[in-house]
Parts: C-alpha cells; sequence; structure tokens
C-alpha cells in the first residue's frame, strides 16, 4: 500500500529562545514518509511533537534543515504559497478540534473546499459526502457546541479530508476525547488507512499505534525509535497475563 | 470566487448576528460621528438655500446701490447706473432714513425704506402676513418682527410717530435683521438694526430733520457677473459710485448665512472631536472582537486562508458596519438638520435636504470608512500576520508587566494595590480611557466656555436676542448631548471589558484574602487611573479651543465650574464601574474561576 | 476457570458444547484463542470434585460434549461464594522487576535492552487488542472486555516507560 515518498525531511531543526534559554524542539531529525503511510509520533510531553508537524505542514518554519512535500520544497515557500499549499495538499487535525463555533459541522466541512475556490454547490455535495463517510450527516445542520468532542472532533477530520489533501496531520486527535469518542476517532483513522491516505498522527496515546504502520519514539526533540509494524495482525490475541 | 465571496458573507452574517450588542455598539459609535458631520455640512445647505428661494419668490435684485451721499446727491449718483452697460432692469431709486422704532417698549436701530403700493419690476419684497404697505403704515421684516415679539395690528412708533403694522415680508435685497445696515447719519459706522417699509410718501415726515439716502436695485444681464459689474462700476474714470457703495446679491447671500456659519464650525469641529471618540470606542469594541476571533484567524489559515483572505473576512465586517453607520448618520443628520437649525426667519422657504447632495454622501461615507479602518486594520493585520500556530494557541497577548508600578502598588492599601495592578496589565485600553475622557472633558469645557460669555447685544438701545450666539449655542446643545452619550457609550463598554478581563485576577485575588469591596473599588481605581490625566488635560483643552475658535473678548467661567466638570466626569466613571465591579465582586470566587480560561 | 464454568450451569443444565459457544461469544474476539478441550478438562475435574453431574442425552454418541451437566449443590455453594469474593488477579510485574535488577546487578544484559523488548512486545499486544476492539462487528460485551485489556496494556506500557527513564538514568550514571 506504501509508495514513493510522499513527505522527507533532513536535518529538521526547530530552535526557540537562544544562550541558556535555547530549547531544540526538533533537533536535526531525518524523516521520509511514503505515499500511504501511517505515521505515528510518539513521545512525551514537551518532546518536539507538535512543533515537528507544524514544521511538516508549514505553519511554522524551521530554524534549519529542509522539509519537501510530493518532491517541492516548502520550508522556503512564501506565506502565500504556503497558504495554498495548506489548502491543497495538507490536512489538519488538531487536539482542541478548532471548529469555528458559528458555523455548522457542514459549513465547517466545505471550508476550505470554498476557500480553494469550489462552487458552493459542489463544496456543499463534497461535504455531506464526508460527513456521511464520518457518520454525522444527520448533525450536518448542527452548530459544533451541539456536538459531543468526539462528534466535533469527526467533523474537522471531514474538513481535513475535504480538499483531498496529500497528507492528513494530525495533532493529539484524541487529546480531549474519552475512551468510546477515542474508538470512533481510531476507527476513522483505520478506513484512512486502508483507503491509502497518507496520516501523520502526533500523539501520547499509545492506543494510535493500532492504526498505524509505522511508529517513531521522539525524545528531547530527536527521534529515538523508529519501528515498522506488522500491518493489520488478524493472528489470535491473548491479554498477556494467565 | 463565489465560493469565496459565500465564505465571507457567511462569516460575516453570523458574526454579526451571534454579536448583536457589540454590532449596535460599532453603529452607534460611527452613526454619532457621520451624523453629526453630516449635520455640520447641512447647515451649508440652510445657509444657501433659503436665500435662494427667497430671491426667486421677491425678483431679488443682481447689485444694490446704495451711496453714502444724500438727497439730490445720491440720485445723482445713482442717475448713471440705470443705463450702464449689463444692466437690464431696475427699481427705485427708493428714499431711506436710519431712524429707531420702539414696539412692546424695546427700542431698536429701524432702516426706513420709502415704497409703492405698485409692484416693482425688480425686489418686491413677499408679504408673509398681512399687506404691503399703504400710506400711515409700516411693514416690518419678518426676522425683525420676530425678534422685537410684533405681530400685524399692533401699533409701533418710529422716531415718535405711531404707525399701525400693515405686516411683515422678507426681502432678497437686504442682508436680514439684525445686519441690515443701518448707518448712524454722523458717522459711517454701520450698526445692527433691521428693515420696515413705509409708504412712499409717508418717509419724508418721518425723517423729519434728517436728510434722506437712496438705494437703488439692479437686474444685469448675467447675474453671476456682478462681481465684475461692480468692479467696472467703482473704478471707471467716470464713475459716480464708490467702493462699497455697490452691494452684489452674493455677499447678501452670504451675509445672511453668516449667523449659521458659527454654529457650523462649532459642529464641523464637533465632528472631528466625535470622530476621535468614535474611533476610540470602535477600537475598543473591535480589540475585544478581533481577540475573540484571533482562534478563527488561526484556523482560517490552517485550512489555507491567506493573509489577504484572513484581513478580509475580518475587514469585511467593519466595512459593512461603517456603511450601515454611513447611512444612518446621514438619514439622522439630514432629518435633525431643518428642526435643530431653523433658517432665519428673514427669509423665505424651507430647508429642503432630501435627496441629500453628493458630496454629503461621500462625506459621511468616507467619514464612516475611515473610522472603521483607522480602528480596526491595526488589530486586523497583526490578527492576519501572527503566525498560524501562535494564532490557533489562542494566547491573548500577555499582561503588560510593569515593574514600578508593581513595586508602588506593594507599599499601597489593598484596593489601590488591586487597582493599579489591573491598570498596568493593559495599557493600550487605559489609554483608551484617557482619550475619551480627554475629549469628553475638552467639549464639556468649550460648552462651559459658551455658557460663559455674556455678550450684550446692542441693537442701539435695548438687548434683543442674537440669532446668531442662538444658533451657536443651539449648535454645542445637539454636540453636547451627542458627545456625552458617545462618551457614555465608550465609558461603559471599556469598563465592561475591563471588567471581563480582571474578572480572574481578582478572583484570584479574593482567593488571596482581598474582601469584595476591595476588588470592586479596585477594579473603580484601575479605570480611574487613566481618567485624571484626561480629564486634568481636557481642561486646558477645552480653554484652548474656544478661545482659538472664537474672537475677540473673552470670559472664563469660574474655577467652581471647572472643577464641578472634572469631578462629575470622574464621578460618572467610577459610577460606571463600580456597579459592573460590585456584581462580579458579588459571584463566588470558584465560579469565576472555573468558568474563565487561564 | 472452573468457577466460571460452574456459574455458566448455574441457571440450568447444559450440554457441553453450549457452554463453550456461550464462552466464546463473551469473550469475542478473545475466545477465539480458548482452547477448545480446555473446558472438558474443566467439567471432569469439577465432577471428580462433586461439584458437577452428568448424564448422557438419548440418541447422542456418549462423548464429553454431547453430555448434559448440572450443578451439585456443592457446586451452587462454591457459585455463591465465587460470586461474593472481591480478589483481583494481580498483575505479575514482581517478576520483570526482579528480572530487570537481576540483569543490572550480575551484568547479565542491559536492562534497557530489556526493557525495549518488552516494551515492543506490549506494544504488539496492545495494538492487536486495539484492531481487535476497532472492527464494528465486534459484540459491545464482548468489546468490554477489549477496553479493560487495552487500559491494562496502557497501564503496563506506561509503567515500562518509567522503567526505561529510571534505568537510562542508572546507566548513564554508571557510564559517567
Ligand atoms: N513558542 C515557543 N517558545 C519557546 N519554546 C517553545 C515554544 N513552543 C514550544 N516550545 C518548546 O518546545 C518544546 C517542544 O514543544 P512541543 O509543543 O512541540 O511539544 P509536544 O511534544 O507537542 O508536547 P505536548 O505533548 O505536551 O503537546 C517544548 O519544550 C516547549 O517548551
Ligand atoms: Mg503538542
Amino acid at each position: 500500500m506504501t509508495g514513493s515518498t510522499l513527505l522527507a525531511a533532513r536535518g529538521l531543526t526547530r530552535r526557540y529562545g537562544r544562550g541558556s534559554g535555547l530549547v531544540r524542539a526538533v533537533d536535526e531529525v531525518d524523516l521520509s514518509v511514503p505515499a500511504g503511510q501511517t505515521l505515528a509520533v510518539m513521545g512525551p510531553s514537551g518532546c518536539g511533537k507538535s512543533t515537528l508537524l507544524h514544521l511538516l505542514g508549514g505553519l511554522q518554519r524551521p530554524t534549519g534543515g529542509k522539509v519537501w512535500l510530493a518532491g517541492r520544497r516548502i520550508d522556503m515557500m512564501s506565506e502565500r504559497a504556503l497558504a495554498r499549499l495548506r489548502r491543497d495538499s495538507v490536512g489538519f487535525v488538531f487536539q482542541s478540534f478548532h471548529l469555528m463555533d458559528e458555523l455548522t459541522a457542514v459549513e465547517n466541512v466545505e471550508l476550505s473546499a470554498l476557500l480553494a475556490g469550489q462552487s458552493p454547490r459542489r463544496a456543499r455535495q463534497r461535504a455531506m459526502h464526508l460527513l456521511d463517510r464520518v457518520g454525522l450527516v444527520d448533525r450536518a445542520d448542527h452548530l459544533p457546541s451541539a456536538l459531543s468532542g468526539g462528534q466535533r472532533q469527526r467533523v474537522a477530520i471531514a474538513r481535513a479530508l475535504s480538499n483531498q489533501p496529500l497528507v492528513v496531520l494530525a495533532d493529539e486527535p484524541t487529546g480531549n476525547l474519552d475512551s468510546a469518542a477515542t474508538l470512533e476517532v481510531l476507527r476513522l483513522f483505520d478506513d484512512l488507512r486502508t483507503a491509502g491516505q497518507t496520516l501523520v498522527v502526533v500523539t501520547h496515546d499509545t492506543r494510535i499505534a493500532a492504526v498505524a504502520d509505522r511508529m517513531i519514539t521522539m525524545r528531547d526533540g530527536v527521534f529515538v525509535d523508529d519501528s515498522r509494524l506488522a500491518s493489520a495482525a488478524t493472528g489470535p490475541v491473548h491479554d498477556g497475563r494467565r | 470566487m463565489a465560493g469565496r465571496l459565500l465564505l465571507v458573507c457567511r462569516v460575516l452574517v453570523r458574526d454579526l448576528r451571534r454579536r448583536p450588542t457589540e454590532t449596535v455598539l460599532l453603529l452607534i459609535a460611527i452613526t454619532a460621528a457621520t451624523g453629526t458631520l453630516t449635520l455640520g455640512l447641512a447647515l451649508n445647505e440652510i445657509a444657501t438655500q433659503p436665500y435662494q428661494q427667497t430671491r426667486t419668490a421677491t425678483a431679488g435684485p443682481d447689485v444694490v446701490a446704495a451711496p453714502r451721499a444724500t438727497g439730490p446727491d445720491a440720485l445723482a449718483a445713482l442717475a448713471p447706473l440705470t443705463t450702464a452697460a449689463g444692466v437690464t432692469a431696475h427699481s427705485g431709486p427708493y428714499p431711506v432714513a436710519f431712524l429707531v422704532l420702539t414696539a412692546h417698549g424695546k427700542t431698536a436701530h429701524a432702516v426706513v425704506e420709502g415704497r409703492d403700493n405698485a409692484p416693482a419690476p425688480l425686489d418686491r419684497p413677499a408679504v408673509t402676513d398681512g399687506t404691503w404697505v399703504r400710506p400711515g403704515g409700516v411693514v416690518l421684516e419678518r426676522a425683525f418682527a420676530d425678534a422685537l415679539g410684533v405681530h400685524t395690528g399692533d401699533t409701533v412708533s418710529v422716531d415718535g410717530r405711531a404707525l399701525r403694522v400693515l405686516g411683515t415680508a422678507v426681502t432678497a435685497a437686504r442682508t436680514t435683521y439684525p445686519y441690515a445696515g443701518w448707518t448712524s447719519p454722523d458717522s459711517a459706522l454701520t450698526e445692527r438694526g433691521g428693515l420696515v417699509w413705509v409708504d412712499r410718501g409717508d418717509i419724508a415726515a418721518l425723517a423729519g430733520e434728517q436728510p434722506l439716502s437712496y438705494t437703488l436695485n439692479l437686474k444685469l444681464a448675467d447675474p453671476e457677473a456682478s462681481t465684475a459689474f461692480v468692479d467696472t462700476a467703482t473704478t471707471s474714470p467716470r464713475r459716480t459710485v464708490h467702493g462699497g457703495e455697490l452691494t452684489t446679491w452674493q455677499d447678501i447671500a452670504e451675509a445672511d448665512g453668516r449667523p449659521v456659519a458659527q454654529a457650523q464650525a462649532v459642529l464641523l469641529v464637533g465632528s472631528w472631536l466625535l470622530t476621535v471618540l468614535a474611533i476610540a470606542g470602535v477600537t475598543g469594541v473591535v480589540a475585544v472582537r478581533v481577540s475573540g476571533q484571533r482562534r478563527r484567524v488561526g484556523l482560517l489559515k490552517a485550512v489555507g486562508a491567506g493573509p489577504a483572505m484572513v484581513a478580509v473576512v475580518h475587514l469585511a465586517e467593519y466595512l459593512v458596519i461603517g456603511l450601515a453607520a454611513a447611512g444612518t448618520g446621514l438619514a439622522a443628520g439630514l432629518l435633525a438638520a431643518p428642526t435643530l437649525i431653523q433658517p432665519s426667519a428673514g427669509l423665505l422657504g424651507s430647508v429642503n435636504t432630501q435627496p441629500p447632495a453628493l458630496y454629503m454622501v461621500v462625506a459621511a461615507t468616507t467619514l464612516a470608512l475611515t473610522i472603521a479602518v483607522a480602528a480596526t486594520l491595526a488589530p486586523v493585520v497583526r490578527a492576519a500576520a501572527t503566525s498560524t500556530v501562535h494564532a490557533l494557541a489562542d494566547a491573548a497577548t500577555p499582561p503588560r508587566r510593569r515593574r514600578w508600578r508593581i513595586w508602588l502598588s506593594r507599599r499601597l492599601p489593598a484596593a489601590l494595590l488591586i487597582g493599579i495592578r489591573i491598570n498596568a496589565r493593559r495599557p493600550r485600553r487605559a489609554r483608551l480611557v484617557t482619550m475619551n475622557t480627554l475629549i469628553t472633558t475638552t467639549v464639556l469645557v468649550a460648552m462651559l466656555m459658551n455658557h460663559a460669555q455674556d455678550k450684550p447685544f446692542d441693537l442701539g438701545y435695548s438687548e434683543l436676542v442674537d440669532p446668531r450666539a442662538e444658533r451657536t449655542d443651539q449648535a454645542m446643545l445637539v454636540l453636547t448631548v451627542v458627545l456625552c452619550v458617545l462618551a457614555l457609550l465608550n465609558a461603559a463598554v471599556n469598563t465592561w471589558t475591563a471588567v471581563l478581563d480582571a474578572r480572574r485576577p481578582l478572583a484570584v485575588a479574593r482567593t488571596l484574602g482581598a474582601t469584595p469591596a476591595q476588588a470592586g473599588v479596585g477594579l473603580a481605581v484601575a479605570q480611574l487611573l487613566p481618567a485624571v490625566p484626561g480629564v486634568a488635560a481636557g481642561i486646558p483643552a477645552g480653554l484652548g479651543l474656544y478661545t482659538v475658535a472664537s474672537r475677540g473678548g473673552i470670559q472664563y467661567p469660574p474655577d467652581s465650574w471647572l472643577l464641578a466638570t472634572a469631578l462629575g466626569v470622574l464621578l460618572a466613571i467610577t459610577a460606571l464601574t463600580a456597579i459592573p465591579a460590585m456584581a462580579i465582586a458579588q459571584r463566588p470566587v470558584a465560579d469565576t474561576l472555573r468558568s474563565t480560561p487561564t | 476457570m472452573q468457577d466460571v464454568v460452574l456459574a455458566m450451569l448455574a441457571k440450568e443444565p447444559a450440554h457441553g458444547y453450549e457452554l463453550r459457544s456461550r464462552m466464546r461469544d463473551a469473550l469475542g474476539p478473545l475466545g477465539d484463542a480458548m482452547n477448545a478441550g480446555q473446558i472438558y478438562v474443566t467439567l471432569t475435574r469439577l465432577a471428580k470434585a462433586g461439584m458437577v453431574t452428568s448424564q448422557r442425552s438419548e440418541g447422542l454418541p456418549d462423548r464429553p460434549d454431547r453430555r448434559v451437566y448440572a450443578l451439585t449443590p456443592a457446586g451452587q455453594e462454591r457459585v455463591s461464594s465465587w460470586l461474593a469474593e472481591v480478589s483481583w488477579p494481580k498483575p505479575d510485574l514482581t517478576e520483570f522487576h526482579l528480572k530487570l535488577v537481576a540483569a543490572a546487578t550480575a551484568r547479565l544484559a542491559d536492562p534497557v535492552a530489556l526493557v525495549d523488548a518488552q516494551r515492543r512486545e506490549v506494544l504488539r499486544r496492545l495494538r492487536d487488542a486495539q484492531r481487535a476492539a476497532l472492527d464494528r462487528s465486534v459484540d459491545p460485551v464482548a468489546g468490554l472486555l477489549l477496553e479493560g485489556v487495552v487500559l491494562r496494556l496502557r497501564a503496563d506500557l506506561e509503567w515500562l516507560e518509567a522503567c526505561e527513564r529510571m534505568w537510562t538514568g542508572r546507566n548513564r550514571k554508571a557510564g559517567a
């Protein structure tokens, strides 16, 4: 299912502060994500996961190193080009959903399609289709305030998928959810993985591992472990303590 | 493209609907400024329109000749003018005497003009009440009659001779009361006075010893060339009249508009002050809104909106409010103009400001959009330019830390300590408070100054209403009322945001043992501190503004008035703050801590 | 296991194969791993202990899964006391902990490497359990068991992380 390299970074570095206050949030990491791979980046709080994700998605500029998305350097792109990139090629999912409170679910989902200049009718069709995919068509006209956390996150995922992004970047997507809502989101990610969507999930929730093809462990801004996981093991399951 | 437009409109409409109070506040603030500007501009119309109407209705002359010479000399000087090049018609010369009129115990200068009963080809004064002149009767210029309180059928005396008032009339051939051009027989000085008409046959008897002056009305082939005509007539080698003896219709129109001119100046200066105040108010509201919208900025950027798009989405909202406010301000100003500022009674016709002149629409719209953009551009651009990550984190600008104030406040009682620290948190808001009180105090003090001017209005022998002062007072009143409303609104908004922002620190202070009263007083102190310099600077500013705007002998109001104004402003702010502050101080601390984000 | 089988017979006597399929349903995906013979071994032991009796059913060959089993009064009693019991299975961390200590003191192996290997193993199990739970066709009651397994494994992982931090620190000190 995995193909050529879609997302790559060489010597990627992001520092904050200077002198004694210098923080190496991301410290010269190399990364290459093949198309169709689901990558989980794990690690303790403050190890630089969010920063890494922001660098990969062009939300933040690195202080050093290079980032390529689909073969194009994005670390030196102009702000305009980055905006277009985020519109067309990257979908973001955040821990706190970041839905627009004043827009209904479907209006939130069609946001990026409208920004990309699609006609309102087509944008609406696509949004409804995506809501259907995340199982929320019947909530299309609800405001986020009327949705549960898990439902909001699913709306946010639908929004991230709106423009058929090359890669979906998710930052602690289950961080604010309880165990049942986490399961909903995990199922959705599992469907995405099966559909061949490239996905980078940053988290410290080990359950994400269940839907990942590969897991990177970060500590203090560097990768300490990079393991490819056997894909879709369906063999016998033991609870491990008998 | 359609999609983006839809998006902008959708966000705009939802946002306006979601925050109706703020929308209304913004509308009011901008409307106040545009309305006052419109009122000021409408006075232009008031100054010119009635004269034009009167001139048309009374066949007003293009040039009026009134030589300083008297008797036959005057007639000789006027004779060549009737046949001068460019003159197509004339009426007169009519005899004129400068006498004294007494009515209801009031005495005033009267310019008495002798007229025929038959209508003249030029300058046929329009009778507004009663009839035109007959032997033994007098017709008063309407504004003059109004000032004296004289009505048709009353009896007045002119230089001791009783005459029945036949009616009132208006003319375009002479400036209306009180600038009818009364000239003392023994000096060249022109004094204030009103115009009356009597029968041509009666004037000699009324004038008695006094030699008669004469006035001649001329019609020109080209009314617009009146100034050129006057120049030629007074400078040619064979001239019979001299500079100052010929008056063009434009001069009269200008003089008739003069009572309104000062009021207009007041309103125009006032609209600038209101503009500043409106910007301050709008800035306050916008700051709250934009900070509430920070997360949205980040989100829009994360889904791929460029900085321009983000700015458009946010600016559009304020531009729409600005346009709406331009409309309401224009309508309010135009509707209010005829009722607030009456045209002179000495002229005919009503003021018709509908439809508004194009320049008024342009001026009001420009002002409204300027206010909207001036107040919003900086925060919107700042928001659009913040890094996406930062905006998403929704980190409000962290409160400032002012070392010396914190140091100082440690030595003060608890309430003051809380107040100074809250004040130090948000310097920009503190500046808005200063600005607001500065302008309010300035205008209030200017108003006081205006009141303190106790100018006698001399009409020869008794004091009558000065139409100019009357209109200035009206304008001042309008300005003061609008301004106070706006200032109160600004203060309310500012206090409200301050209270919201200070909720958490106050709650924390209370967990540390501050009493509700200390917390409430602390908040009031925080608002009062920046108000004090505003009030202090507003007093000299108001005095200065009035001094610059008016000429001549100024009288200053007593210090106690100024002090009372200053205290009043401060008291109003305290009261405005104390109410919400006490309200939040009553709430249980735990509630506040739970309901506000860190 | 014995208690579970007894409790399942409490309602009414049942065939051996019925018992087995009831167990499998309750365990969901985890039930697949259950050894088929296990339940009959257990039943035989219970019968020896006098907790159950069994009868041949008519017309069927005499195989353990074709017999009908029923509780004896002693069995009834055992079920009641089992239900009232509050003991909780202890996750056995002691052994692994001691393994690490022994490895470190005797320099048999690098404890960090041991932790790492163990972490991978636990992670693999967690992943399998979570995958199984993701399957939308899983019966909700059986899903509950999976959730419990997942939660336990996550706790184990957290503990392993704490172990790793500790032993990495030790190593560094020792190295320095
Ligand atoms: N704007 C900033 N200025 C200074 N330091 C920062 C800034 N943003 C992040 N850091 C530092 O960079 C490091 C990595 O931060 P990051 O947010 O990427 O961690 P994280 O792995 O996402 O943590 P968490 O799991 O808690 O979200 C942290 O030590 C943090 O303190
Ligand atoms: Mg993070």
